[in-house]
C-alpha cells in the first residue's frame, strides 16, 4: 500500500546542504504494524514527516495506494491527510479549551461535506477507547493516558488508511504506556495499518515488523512474526 | 471548511482566554462607544435645536424691515428702514391666500416698574394672532384681543419670568405696571416657552398691542417685522416671491433699487443651526472613529501573540487536513470575532451613555442606530483587516515545523 522508492531528503539552509535521508526503499502492506526505530538524529522524524505528508522528499517516489504523492500540491496533500491519515503525537496535541468530543471531531472541520453521522462515530470511537463518559470534559482535566486515548480516537475518526504514531508513549508512565499500546494492538487486530516511531525496544517489540534507521539509511528491516 | 463550525471552535478558544480576549477587545469597545456616544449626543442636540425652532411657530416666515446679511451663521442687520407699516401687513393678508395668519411686530428693551421694583425686560408689540403663531395661551387672566388692539388699550400680557422678577411670583392680573413711564394694566400671564436657540429666556417678555407699542412706548410710525404663518410648508417657500412685488410697489421702489426688507424663514434658521451641530457631530464622530483604529492595532498585537502561542495548534490543524487558506480564514474570523465582541460591549456602553447624556442635558431621547451599525460594522471590518497579516503569517507556517514548535 505504501511504497517508498529511492527516497531522498536534503535540507538546504544558508547555502549548506545537509543530507538526512538516503535512498530509502520501503514497502508497507495494508494491515501491518511497523515500528520505526533508530537513535536520534538518524532521520526518523524526517521520514515520519514525509510519510505524514507534512514535508516533501527532495528525491525519489512516495506512492500511497498506487497514487504518486510527490506530484501533488499543498491543497491536495492537505485533503489526503484529512481523508486517509491519522496522527498520534508524543505531546497529544489536543486543544485544551475545547471538549473531548470537539477534539475528536476536529478533522471533520476540514472535510467536505461534513459527515452526517460525525457525532455518532465520535461517540462510538470514544466508547471503544474507554472515554464514553468523558466526552464533554476539557482535555486538561484528564490524565496523560486519557489524553492520548482522545488523540487516538481523533486519529481514527476518518477511518484512515494508516496511523502515524510519533513516540505515542514518550510522555506517559509505564501503566499508561501499557494501556495505550494495548489500544494500538486492538486497532491493529481490527486490520488498521500502524506506523509507530519509537526509540524504546520494549515498545517496538509490540510491532510485527521493525525498521531501523541509521545515518539516514535503512539499517535493518525485520519481521518478528 | 465549515465557517460556522470553525467560528464555533474559535469562540470556545477565545472565551477560554477570557482576560486576553477582554483586553484585546477593549480598545474596539472604547472606540465604538465613543462613536455611538458622540453621534448620539450630536443627534440629540440637533433634535433639541429643531424642537426649539419649531417652538417659534410652524411654517413661520418673518418679513424684516431693512436689509440683513448672514454673518457667521447669524443674521445681522446692515441697514434700518422705516418703510414697513401696518398697512403693508393688511395688504399682504388681504392679497395672499398662502398666509394663514400674520402679526405686525415691534420689540425693544424697556424698564418696567412695579411698587419700587425696577427691572429691565423686553417689550413686544404685537397683534393677538402672535399668540396663535407662537402657541401661547393664558395661564392666568386673558390674552389681549383685536378690540384692545383697535382701541390702543394699555393692557399687558406678561411672561412667567416677569411674574417672578417683578411681582415676586404673585398673580399680577389686575395690577398696574409702569413701562417706560407709561402705565399698563396687566390682564394675563403667558404660558412658558423656555429658551431660544441662543439660550435667551423667551419668557422674560411683556406683550402689548402693537398699536399701543408704536404710539405710546416706542413713538414710531413704522413696524420692524411682520410674522407670517403660511398655510403649508410649500406656501412658506412660495411666499417671499409673492410678498416681494407687493411690498416693492407699496414702498414705491424703483427697479434699480434693492429691497428695503428681507425674509427670514425657519428653514434658513434651522439650516444654519443644524449645519453647525452636524459639523460638530461629524468632527467628534471622526475623532472617535480614529480611536477605533487604535482598537484595531490592539487586535493586531493580540493576534500576533496568539499565533506565536498557538503555533502547535496551527501545525495540528494542518496535519488534520487544514489547508493554508483554512488556517488564514480561521484567524481572520477570530480577529473579526474579537472585534465584534468589543463592538458589542461598545454599543451597550455607547447607547447607555447617549441616554444618560440626553437625560442630563434635557435633550430629546435618541437612538443613534445608524452610527451603531456603522461603528460595529467598521470595527468588525477593522478587526478582520488587522487580523489579515497575522492570519497570513499563520497560514505560511510549515506544518512539520509548526507541529514540533516549542511551547
Amino acid at each position: 500500500m505504501i511504497e517508498l522508492q529511492g527516497l531522498e531528503k536534503t535540507y538546504h539552509t544558508g547555502g549548506v546542504d545537509t543530507p538526512v535521508l538516503h535512498d530509502i526503499n520501503v514497502s508497507i502492506e495494508e494491515g501491518e504494524f511497523v515500528a520505526l526505530m533508530g537513535p536520534s538524529g538518524t532521520g526518523k522524524s524526517t521520514l515520519m514527516n514525509i510519510l505524514g505528508l507534512l514535508d516533501r522528499p527532495t528525491g525519489g517516489k512516495y506512492t500511497l495506494g498506487g497514487v504518486d504523492l510527490t506530484a501533488l500540491d499543498d491543497n491536495q496533500l492537505s485533503t489526503i491527510r484529512n481523508r486517509r491519515l491519522g496522527f498520534v503525537f508524543q505531546l497529544f496535541h489536543l486543544l485544551p479549551r475545547v471538549s473531548v468530543l470537539q477534539n475528536v471531531l476536529l478533522p471533520f472541520l476540514y472535510t467536505e461535506p461534513y459527515p452526517a453521522d460525525a457525532k455518532e462515530r465520535a461517540t462510538q470511537i470514544l466508547q471503544s477507547v474507554g472515554l464514553g463518559d468523558r466526552m464533554n470534559f476539557k482535555p486538561n482535566t484528564l490524565s496523560g493516558g486519557q489524553q492520548q486515548r482522545v488523540a487516538i480516537a481523533r486519529a481514527l475518526i476518518n477511518e484512515p488508511a494508516f496511523i502515524l504514531a510519533d513516540e505515542p508513549t514518550g510522555n506517559l508512565d509505564s501503566v499508561a504506556s501499557g494501556e495505550i499500546l494495548d489500544i494500538f494492538d486492538s486497532i491493529h487486530r481490527k486490520g488498521r495499518t500502524i506506523i509507530m516511531v519509537t526509540h524504546e525496544p520494549d515498545v517496538a517489540a509490540r510491532a510485527e515488523r521493525v525498521i531501523t534507521l541509521k545515518d539516514g539509511r535503512v539499517a535493518s528491516d525485520e519481521r518478528r512474526r | 471548511m465549515n465557517l460556522a463550525r470553525t467560528l464555533g471552535i474559535s469562540l470556545e478558544v477565545l472565551l477560554g482566554h477570557r482576560l486576553r480576549t477582554a483586553l484585546s477587545s477593549i480598545g474596539i469597545a472604547i472606540g465604538v462607544a465613543a462613536v455611538v456616544l458622540m453621534v448620539g449626543a450630536g443627534q440629540a442636540a440637533e433634535q433639541d435645536v429643531v424642537g426649539k425652532v419649531k417652538s417659534m411657530g410652524t411654517n413661520l416666515i418673518v418679513v424684516q424691515a431693512g436689509r440683513f446679511r448672514a454673518e457667521g451663521g447669524r443674521q445681522r442687520q446692515v441697514a434700518t428702514f422705516t418703510t414697513l407699516t401696518l398697512r403693508d401687513r393688511d395688504m399682504l393678508v388681504r392679497q395672499l391666500p398662502d398666509i394663514a395668519r400674520a402679526s405686525a411686530f415691534v420689540q425693544g428693551g424697556v424698564i418696567a416698574r412695579y411698587k419700587g421694583t425696577r427691572t429691565q425686560t423686553t417689550l413686544a408689540g404685537a397683534e393677538p394672532s402672535i399668540f396663535d403663531i407662537r402657541g401661547i395661551t393664558a395661564t392666568s387672566g386673558r390674552l389681549f384681543s383685536d378690540m384692545d388692539q383697535r382701541s390702543i388699550q394699555r393692557v399687558a400680557v406678561v411672561g412667567p419670568t416677569v411674574v417672578t422678577n417683578i411681582f415676586g411670583g404673585a398673580d399680577p392680573v389686575g395690577q398696574t405696571l409702569q413701562i417706560n413711564k407709561v402705565l399698563f394694566r396687566v390682564i394675563g400671564v403667558a404660558s412658558p416657552r423656555g429658551q431660544d436657540l441662543s439660550g435667551n429666556d423667551q419668557d422674560d417678555i411683556i406683550y402689548i398691542p402693537v398699536t399701543t407699542a408704536t404710539t405710546s412706548v416706542f413713538h414710531m410710525n413704522y413696524i420692524q417685522n411682520i410674522m407670517i404663518q403660511a398655510v403649508s410648508p410649500e406656501a412658506m417657500k412660495a411666499l417671499p416671491d409673492e410678498i416681494t412685488p407687493i411690498l416693492r410697489r407699496s414702498h414705491r421702489l424703483k427697479p434699480a433699487q434693492d429691497n428695503d426688507f428681507s425674509f427670514q424663514d425657519q428653514s434658513q434658521l434651522l439650516q444654519s443651526q443644524t449645519d453647525t451641530t452636524q459639523a460638530f457631530t461629524l468632527l467628534t464622530g471622526s475623532v472617535a472613529a480614529v480611536s477605533l483604529f487604535t482598537g484595531g492595532v490592539g487586535i493586531f498585537a493580540v493576534m500576533l501573540i496568539s499565533i506565536r502561542e498557538r503555533t502547535r495548534e496551527i501545525g495540528l490543524r494542518r496535519a488534520l487536513g487544514g489547508r493554508r487558506r483554512d488556517i488564514r480564514t480561521q484567524f481572520i474570523l477570530e480577529a473579526g470575532a474579537l472585534a465584534a465582541m468589543g463592538g458589542l460591549m461598545g454599543v451597550v456602553v455607547g447607547l447607555g451613555g447617549t441616554l444618560l447624556t440626553c437625560h442630563l442635558m434635557k435633550w430629546p431621547e435618541v437612538w443613534p442606530w445608524s452610527a451603531t451599525l456603522f461603528a460595529t460594522g467598521l470595527s468588525v471590518a477593522m478587526g478582520m483587516a488587522f487580523g489579515l497579516y497575522p492570519a497570513m503569517k499563520a497560514a505560511r507556517l510549515e506544518p512539520a515545523t509548526a507541529l514540533h514548535a516549542a511551547g
